[in-house]
């Protein structure tokens, strides 16, 4: 096959010189865009499906991304970008986005809608081949191009409840939903004049005279902005910002962010240190922790933390810091959950010691005991290996107070009585006379007041087989310490007492209020509204209803009980419903997850509201199930649930290594020539704009405990004849493979572990302990450099 | 914010205000016009009885009469309902009125129970001598009568329930829970729709169980007449409370045992959460006895005694608003009046309404109250069995269980009650029979199906099949239910340890189920499991 050369000239220049392309990049095409591909392919050459009409409508594609109806789109797919700049909308309304502009030939525009390319793959090792064959001689695989057929349109063509929603139900999300404050944290100057809010919602810091409890100012801050902390002098405010991945750090004198410093991903908890030296900077997506040297505004170091940091705490004698762990760490399969807290030496500004709370997660809040060194966490106990087949006697998730004792040795206590518990326990501070600790309940719109000494001479007087099996597992304890519970307003978030120890201040996230507590009658005497709207929209309603226990028997957990940030909680679960011990299933995001139906991992709910709707009430809160106008909000929310920047994805688009894991991904021969089948390709499966068909297959996944076969115990875990668990499949008993849904892989970096089961730790387990028969896609002839190539690729994801 | 079923959720608003021309209509007024509408007849007025003692300040009350013929007789709480016996409704503000009649045309009715709106009455009443007992709704002017069972045995009690919603169902059905005669002879708890439908029987002991009661978290509180676990042959029986949720799932105990022989009944939930009951030690079948008090989030552990007074006797307290107590009460020679009780010491303070010629009980305040939310159930009709399952065998607070061996416990021995007999309340009366043994694995779980609505006791066994630790009262599984226990009579404020137990890895072992052909895996449908 050969072309006129004449052509051929033209596009020479245009493909010769990619932009921005480095040298061993060649490997890979990149996007030439339609004008070169017309220089050889006339309007009228195509074949169908692809018309001149429907050519020219994937052309003003791109458009869409830029009318008003677009943000509201984006904002029931949990779109945290403009529609202009998310990968995930330009997957389908642009071309070359899964790569970025790192891959563009010169003169592409994504601007140009959806091209050519977008269907037949990145052109320019296709056109140069053509340019450099002669005459009646093969351009070779280089030169073939690939795509076009029906497939590779439904990536994209398929329906999507976002879109459905604005383009043809008119729905139109409510100003009000963009103009919420949504406090998660506060903090109070040294002189208690003024109180510092930190607004999720409206990315600002809002500023309160406490002798007046008016508003003073409202400082825009980064994106979605998380804690705040105050230099030992009050002179600056440093706030992390969690989309944007930086600190913005304010002058408390006059109230205008000065600089704004970048960190890890998705940054939460700050500290600074009490010679004001460095400040700590909690990056819960990447288990690390900034050291930021506060004199020049630089990273001067980066600590390894536990699985989601969370929140810090300053000993009293300022020699330590503290740190949780919302997440618990990495556990063999089925084993309980550890969770870390991170001990930190001032002095040198390193980790010297990391304790763990055994089968705890959701490590939160954090405060010391004044003069000691006992620090306090908030955390949960969640039965997550048990069948959660009912909810008496707290079967499914407790809550309490870690203790941290000066040797290190960590105590828990439940704060929950037998039917009445005390859920999503998120913050704690303690007075400054160290007698009570408060500690907020963000699903019971709750503060417990704890007696902090009678708490700890519970503990004390227990004997060591109490402490370590009783006390943490006791309902009927709480009494001992539990003082009085406060009524605050909607989900509580975060706590902070004056310095003179006579008021306490109570962030309610979705009333966009504070609550003001008296400590002489330890009762609620006030609230500072922050000025967000009064109006309650159906998706605020939702939040509530998300972030509410009220919804389940004795008020144990909430959605956000699994679903912390509407994300995960790295567990896997014993559903009732599948039979029991058998089929454990992986916690999934909630993400951005509005166009990935079904749902389930078996994929036999079709919606959200089905998802959430009878099966939730019957087999997890055990109420009665929503009322439709509820159900209704409730799913509005969880379309909004916002999929954060991933940080792994460079601006200028995938590296050369992510570029190679694509590849891979895309693969359809094995290394040695040989063509893959499609069941052997992850892309037959894992395609489109959230890397998945949306059907429901055989994955290859399925392992011993996913049948119901009798097995013995004793030789499950003979390691010396079997390895690990990962070995176990069972191909060869004729059970039948486990009929999954495809799973979307958006943001898939931050949710271990993974595989329907959760047996995979990590992403690369995927492939090294559970496909050793090359049931889930052929990797069998994978070296180690493609497989790392390929994680490198699915972390952009 | 709306939930199904829970349109009105005003807890004990004041008694409002009003005037009008009779009792009745005064009654009805209140309530309807604290519902925003009228009531739609007249009920006639008894003035006979009325007692000039009354409390300005409480609401109208709906209570029984049970004729008081002489001063040792019961009054009816057995499910006997003598002739004569009747609803009726007094204005503690206005005393003259005296009472009115709600249930004429009925040659007995009692146990009146309002629904969540104060709109409507349900009792029990038979309209002939030899008519059973039946349970029949009505509304405040006793009009609008009908039947709601026809079981053809004495349905002596019935309350309104919360819903409960099914996979099955479009959306959560109201429902009653009325207790009834089984064939047996025994007393079981049943529930049924409103109009009668989809009767069910949700308690399963061998023993009679007392009538039911809704607490504020929607499970039923109720009594079981159980063994006591004396030394003395045969055992005696006493009455202790236990929770279902209303489909009859997840029997478990609810207050500590205080004393052997103790009958236990009439419970109620005040405004801030304890639970009132009456505690009788009496024989004779009088129910009366001191008030005891247990927090409904502390039940196993805390209890005080309400009110005890040598010179008499509560019954069936009522729960008002501002954390009073309304109780009926009498001296040992008198018949039952009702007095409100001081909140903190018991003591009577007033006496709200005594008729010389009745017993005045099952008194409650027509206000509406807030309904408990529903419940959504795993239950399904169409099974047979269910499944048992217990974490670690070796959890007990029994000593004897405590000093076994890491492999002390081998097995487990399910033993079903095969009958009932009413006709003695000895304990020895219960015939057993085994239905099977099952492996308990080495980390002292074990996990079985069991037929469903069946009472059944757990009995652990040695390698050598000695008895370690006998269960001496009866648990039942509902078709489908998977029920979990953390021990075998571990501490009840226990959570259950965070592990996967061994014998959740197996499938369960089947006791006392005919062997069926088993499926093969390739027609496992998933897809039709119910699942979330």
């Amino acid at each position: 096959m050969t072309r006129r050369p004449t052509l051929l000239l033209v596009v020479l220049p245009l493909v010769a010189v990619p932009c921005a392309i480095a040298e061993p990049d060649a490997e890979f095409p990149v996007y030439v865009g339609r004008t070169v591909c017309l220089e050889c392919h006339g309007l009228g050459e195509s074949a169908k499906p692809c018309t001149a009409e429907t050519k020219l409508k994937h052309l003003k594609s791109y458009e869409a991304l830029t009318k008003r109806e677009a943000r509201h789109i984006a904002m029931l797919s949990g779109v945290t970008e403009k529609p202009t700049e998310s990968a995930l909308c330009q997957g389908c309304h642009s071309t070359g986005a899964d790569v970025g502009t790192r891959w563009t030939a010169e003169g592409f525009r994504f601007e140009d809608g959806v091209q050519c390319e977008s269907c037949h793959e990145a052109g320019s090792h296709h056109a140069e081949a053509y340019r450099n064959a002669t005459d009646g001689q093969p351009v070779g695989e280089r030169g073939a191009i690939h795509g076009g057929d029906r497939p590779y349109c439904d990536t994209c063509h398929i329906e999507r409840r976002s879109h459905k929603e604005v383009l043809e139900n008119l729905y139109r999300v409510p100003e009000a939903d963009w103009l919420y404050k949504t406090p998660v944290n506060l903090t109070i100057s040294p002189d208690s004049k003024r109180l510092y809010v930190v607004c999720e919602r409206s990315n600002s810091l809002i500023v309160i005279d406490l002798d007046e409890k008016k508003i003073i100012a409202e400082v825009e801050v980064g994106s979605r902005p998380q804690d705040v902390a105050l230099g030992p002098d009050g002179k600056r405010a440093y706030i992390t910002n969690r989309f944007t991945a930086d600190v913005s750090v304010l002058d408390t004198a006059t109230l205008e962010v000065v600089a704004t410093v970048p960190v890890g991903h998705e940054p939460h908890g700050v500290l600074v240190d009490p010679a004001g030296k460095y400040v700590y900077v909690l990056n819960t997506e990447q288990d690390s922790i900034s050291v930021i040297d506060a004199a020049d505004l630089t990273e001067a170091k980066r600590l390894a933390a536990g699985a989601g940091p969370w929140s810090m705490a300053l000993s009293p004698n300022g020699k330590s810091i503290y740190a949780t762990s919302v997440r618990p760490n990495p556990a063999r399969f089925r084993d309980p959950p550890r969770s870390e807290v991170t001990m930190i030496r001032v002095d040198r500004a390193v980790v010297a010691k990391r304790v763990m709370a055994d089968d705890a997660n959701m490590l939160q809040g954090i405060a010391f005991v004044p003069d000691t060194e006992i620090a306090l966490f908030t955390m949960m106990r969640t039965k997550n290996l048990v069948p959660l087949t009912r909810l008496a006697q707290g079967w499914t998730i407790t809550n309490g107070l870690g203790v941290v004792w000066p040797d290190g040795r960590v105590d828990q206590v439940l704060l929950d009585e037998p039917a009445g518990h005390m859920p999503d326990l998120v913050d704690l501070a303690v007075s400054p006379d160290g007698r009570y600790a408060f500690v907020v309940s963000g699903g019971s719109d709750q503060v417990a007041v704890v007696d902090v000494s009678d708490l700890l001479d519970t503990i004390r007087s227990a004997s060591d087989y109490d402490r370590q099996h009783v006390l943490p597992n006791h309902l009927g304890r709480s009494d001992r310490y539990v003082v009085k519970k406060v009524a605050v307003s909607h989900n509580p978030r975060a706590v902070v007492f004056a310095p003179d120890g006579r008021t306490a201040y109570v962030a309610n996230a979705l009333d966009d209020s504070v609550t003001i507590i008296d400590m002489d009658t330890l009762a609620a005497t006030g609230k500072i509204t922050l000025g967000g709207p009064t109006e309650l929209t159906e998706i605020r309603w939702g939040e509530r209803l998300f972030h509410s226990a009220d919804i389940t028997f004795g008020r144990q957990f909430s959605c956000r009980s699994c679903h912390p940030d509407g994300h995960i909680n790295g567990l896997t679960f014993d559903i009732e419903a599948d039979g029991l011990g058998l089929h454990p299933v992986d916690n999934r995001t909630l993400r951005g997850i509005v166009d990935t139906a079904p749902f389930k991992w078996e994929g036999t709910n079709p919606s959200l509201s089905r998802q959430c709707g009878p099966r939730l009430a019957v087999f997890f809160t055990r109420l009665a199930p929503f009322t439709p106008e509820e159900l209704a909000a409730l799913v509005r929310y969880e379309y909004t649930i916002e999929r954060p920047p991933n940080h792994h994805r460079k601006k200028e688009g995938l590296t050369l290594t992510q570029r190679r894991g694509k590849a891979l991904f895309e693969r359809r021969t094995a290394n040695n020539g040989r063509p893959l089948n499609p069941h052997e390709r992850c892309a037959n499966c894992h395609n489109g704009a959230y890397m998945t068909t949306r059907l429901q297959t055989q994955t290859g996944t399925s392992i011993w405990f996913d049948a119901a076969i009798d097995v013995e115990p004793d030789w499950l875990f003979d390691a010396s004849e079997f390895g690990d668990l990962g070995i176990f499949y069972f191909p060869d008993t004729g059970m039948p493979q486990k009929v999954l849904d495809i799973p979307h892989l958006n943001s898939i970096y931050n949710s271990p572990p993974y595989l329907h089961s959760g047996a995979a730790a990590t992403l690369e387990e995927i492939w090294t302990r559970f496909n050793m028969i090359n049931g889930h896609g052929f990797s069998g002839d994978w070296t180690r450099q493609q497989l790392n190539d390929l994680i490198a690729y699915l972390k952009v994801l | 914010m709306k939930r199904y079923s829970r349109a009105n959720q005003q807890t004990y608003p004041p008694a409002p205000v009003v005037t009008g021309r009779s009792r009745g209509l005064r009654i009805a007024a209140a309530v309807c016009l604290a519902l925003g509408s009228l009531p739609l007849a007249y009920a006639t007025a008894d003035r006979k009885g009325a007692s000039d003692t009354g409390h300005a300040a409480s609401p109208p009350l709906i209570l029984a009469q049970i004729p008081a013929d002489g001063p040792d007789d019961p009054p009816g709480h057995d499910g006997a309902l003598p002739e004569g016996s009747r609803i009726v409704t007094y204005d503690p503000s206005r005393p003259a009125d005296g009472v009115t009649v709600l249930t004429d045309g009925f040659v007995a009715a009692g146990r009146p129970d309002l629904s969540f709106d104060a709109r409507r009455v349900l009792f029990v009443g038979r309209r002939h001598t030899n008519d059973p007992l039946s349970v029949w709704e009505m509304d405040l002017n006793g009009k609008d009568v009908r039947r709601i069972t026809d079981v053809g045995a004495d349905c002596d009690s019935a309350i309104y329930l919360t819903t409960t919603f099914t996979l099955d169902a479009e959306r959560p059905v109201d429902l009653i829970a009325f207790r009834a005669a089984t064939a047996g002879g025994t007393r079981a708890l049943y529930t049924c729709h409103l109009d009668g439908s989809r009767v069910t029987r949700i308690t399963f002991t061998p023993y009679d169980v007392s009538p039911p009661y809704l607490l504020s978290d929607s499970r039923l509180l109720f009594g079981i007449q159980t063994p006591t676990e004396s030394d003395s042959r045969p055992a005696s029986l006493s009455t202790r409370l236990f929770t279902i949720n209303t489909d009859g799932t997840d029997v478990f105990p609810f207050a500590a045992v205080h004393g052997d022989s103790a009958q236990r009944s009439t419970p109620c939930e005040t405004t801030d959460e304890w639970i009132v009951f009456v505690e009788s030690h009496l024989s004779g079948g009088d129910p009366g006895g001191s008030l005891v008090a247990v927090p409904r989030t502390r039940s196993l552990r805390i209890r005080r005694v309400w009110a005890d007074d040598p010179a008499g006797i509560y019954y069936s307290p009522a729960a008002m608003p501002e954390g009073r107590l309304l109780s009926s009460y009498r001296t040992h020679d008198g018949n039952y009046g009702l007095h409100l009780l001081d909140r903190t010491s018991g003591k009577r303070v007033v006496t709200v309404f005594d008729d010389p010629d009745f017993h005045d009980i099952h008194a409650r305040p027509i206000l509406p109250r807030r309904e408990p939310h529903g419940h959504s159930s795993v239950v399904d009709d169409a099974a047979t069995t269910g499944k048992l399952y217990c974490l670690n065998t070796y959890l007990s607070q029994h000593e004897t269980v405590q000093r076994l061996a890491p492999d002390g416990i081998q097995k487990v021995r399910v033993i079903q009650a095969e009958r009932g007999d009413r006709a003695s309340d000895r304990a020895a009366a219960i015939s057993e029979r085994v239905l099977g043994e099952a492996s308990v694995a080495e980390d002292g779980s074990f996990f079985l199906e069991v037929p469903a609505r069946t009472p059944l006791r757990l009995e652990l066994l040695s390698e050598g099949g000695g008895v370690l630790q006998s269960m001496q009262s009866w648990i039942w599984v509902m078709p489908k239910e998977r029920r979990g226990c953390i021990g075998c009579h571990e501490d009840r404020e226990l959570t259950p340890p965070n592990r996967h137990v061994y014998a959740l890895w197996k499938k369960p072992q089947r006791i006392g189920i005919p062997k069926k052909p088993r499926t093969p895996p390739s027609q496992i449908d998933g897809a039709k499991e119910h699942a979330p």
